[in-house]
């Protein structure tokens, strides 16, 4: 084993200065969204001398958060299960197949990771338009399983075929079919790795802003980061209530990351590996 | 028992054609949607860059009119070279300050998991967020960077970070990689996980230090993922969007409009009629530039590997 060295005192001492970059930023964040408007004039960075809790409540109501944080959740669910069951089922056939098409097919997601697809929008938005899909839920599900599906395929083709082969066949030599090998033994061994998808598709859903904003914005069907907007927009120099609502609005996520951030190192060693 | 492996193997390896027919039965579920809301949508895109367009009226077929109005844009060309800047500034201190942390935290660094968690937090936050958020810490007038740097005496008078050209450029190039560099950093740790430990204690017997395990072991055996890593970073960058929307929307005076903020204009512009067929020869041409950075940047990196 190493020993623990001046040095490597020397090196922790600069990794946490390093992080407080990080942390600072949100401290400020978090303190001013309690301040009150006088103190926040004042311009000071300490903690807040009063907590102002009133701004979680203002801002709560003021933005309407309730219903958006509604709209983001089941557009965010629904569309990771969607991610999850058809980029499992595709890439089962793709890591293991060797027919050209096969390989073919794994080329042409992964042409999706490299282009650029916020010029999408556009000619979906007529596509949308067209069929009434517009403002509604779907047209943001099927959008985002589209726009997400060549990055799910990457994740879990890389972490299959770094699994030994053995695992799955073993169930096809006792007669199973490839859809009860997939379903009883791939998929429950795919769990890491649908960790690290869960955790990177539901932080760029929730966290999408542009698409939103074009195919919900102005009905009832508006997401988190859409209706903060407005609510940036209506009290740009309240900044307590900014700030209040942009904490609430990045708590979910900061919530799901805490608990799945293991799986993120996995998924990335093992699609690294892939 | 040799038997029935041999059996397993004959039987179970692979895809048969018979059985090919269930594997694309699970592909086509993707396969749909992918087709029809990512790729159905860029293939439009190119035939409405040959098209005169505002998105309501019929598009009427225009040639190559388009492009040769991109190739006379000279804003568009003043955002590109922008871009380029803008990239090439991020990933010249993203990439060296990410291998380095990552190297630091597979070296090992007591409470490596807590401060790795600290430094991914940004990713967390939506760029759009970050850029409210650094759009008030920035301010020239009361805002806590300038507060800051003027308590400690750094600076005598408030610097203007995002309204003065130079420095606006720079403030969204710091900016990026504040938002960027954890998860770099967190990609890099990943993969030297993969390098087989023995490799890296032999070195440690024979007296290599960090520097020369670092320099001789790590970077070597890690090159595979840096290829990628620094691809991806440099097609992201190439592609910003959201960040300098929210922080600068590519003022002042057009000194931080970037590819994808310019063309974006010409399709949602709300006080100006929609000029789709324009805004798609650009995007088009945007790719392209996307597209030739990437080749050239691997066959520079085969160029100095041999």
């Amino acid at each position: 084993m190493r020993r623990y060295r001046p040095r490597t005192f020397g090196l922790e001492l600069t990794m946490i200065a390093v992080s407080l970059l990080f942390l600072f930023p949100v401290y400020v964040l978090v303190s001013l969204s309690l301040k009150s408007p006088p103190e926040i004039n004042e311009g000071g960075l300490g903690p807040p001398s009063t907590l102002q809790t009133s701004n979680y409540s203002e801002a709560w109501e003021g933005a309407t958060l309730g219903a958006a944080f509604f709209n983001s959740t089941l557009i965010t669910v629904a569309s990771l299960l969607a991610l999850i069951v058809l980029g499992s089922l595709a890439s089962y056939f793709l890591a293991r197949t060797r027919s050209r098409l096969g390989y073919g097919m794994f080329i042409l997601f992964l042409l999706g990771i490299i282009l650029p697809f916020q010029l999408a929008l556009v000619p979906l938005y007529k596509l949308m338009k067209d069929s009434g899909l517009l403002g509604t839920y779907w047209s943001m599900i099927l959008f985002y399983t589209g726009l997400q599906l060549p990055f799910t395929v990457f994740l879990y083709t890389g972490f299959l075929r770094a699994m030994p082969r053995e695992y799955g066949e073993a169930a096809l030599v006792d007669g199973a079919s490839h859809w009860q090998s997939f379903r009883r033994i791939t998929f429950p061994l795919l769990r890491p790795i649908t960790g690290t998808v869960i955790i990177l598709n539901a932080v760029f859903v929730w966290n999408d802003f542009l698409t939103p904003l074009i195919y919900l914005g102005g009905t009832a069907n508006e997401t988190v980061p859409v209706v903060i907007f407005q609510f940036v927009g209506q009290y740009v120099s309240e900044w307590g209530l900014v700030f209040a609502s942009v904490v609430l609005a990045i708590l979910p996520v900061l919530v799901l990351f805490l608990l799945l951030q293991k799986y993120v190192i996995k998924g990335f060693e093992s699609g690294l590996k892939g | 028992m040799v038997e029935i492996k041999r059996a397993a193997r004959a039987r179970g390896r692979g895809w048969r054609r018979k059985e090919d027919l269930t594997g694309y039965a699970m592909l086509l579920p993707a396969l749909i949607p992918y087709l029809v809301f990512a790729l159905l949508p860029i293939a439009w895109l190119l035939y409405y860059s040959f098209q005169d367009w505002n998105g309501f009226t019929d598009p009427s077929f225009t040639g190559l009119d388009n492009y040769e109005r991109v190739a006379r844009d000279d804003q568009w060309w003043d955002a590109v070279t922008t871009t380029l800047l803008f990239t090439a500034g991020r990933l010249a201190v993203e990439v060296p300050l990410s291998l380095a942390l990552a190297y630091a935290f597979f070296r090992g660094v007591r409470g490596g998991g807590v401060l790795r968690t600290l430094y991914f937090l940004p990713h967390v936050l939506s760029p759009a967020i970050v850029g409210i958020i650094f759009g008030f810490f920035l301010r020239e007038v009361g805002g806590p960077a300038n507060k800051i740097l003027e308590g400690i005496g750094i600076v005598g008078a408030p610097i203007n970070f995002l309204g003065d050209a130079g420095n606006a450029l720079l403030s969204l190039i710091g900016v990026g990689i504040w938002a960027q560099i954890g998860i770099t950093t967190l990609l890099f740790f990943a993969g030297m996980l993969t390098i087989p430990r023995d490799l890296i204690d032999s070195a440690a017997v024979e007296g290599a230090g960090d520097f020369a395990t670092f320099r001789y072991i790590v970077l070597p055996l890690l090159m595979p993922v840096t290829r990628i890593v620094v691809l991806l970073s440099i097609i992201g960058t190439l592609r910003s969007f959201d960040l300098v929307k929210t922080l600068t929307d590519g003022g002042p005076a057009g000194a931080t409009e970037v590819m994808f903020t310019y063309l974006y204009r010409f399709f949602f512009e709300p006080s100006a009629v929609p000029q789709i067929g324009y805004a798609a020869a650009l995007a088009v041409t945007a790719s392209v530039i996307v597209g030739i950075v990437s080749v050239a940047y691997l066959r520079v990196l085969r160029k100095a590997e041999s």
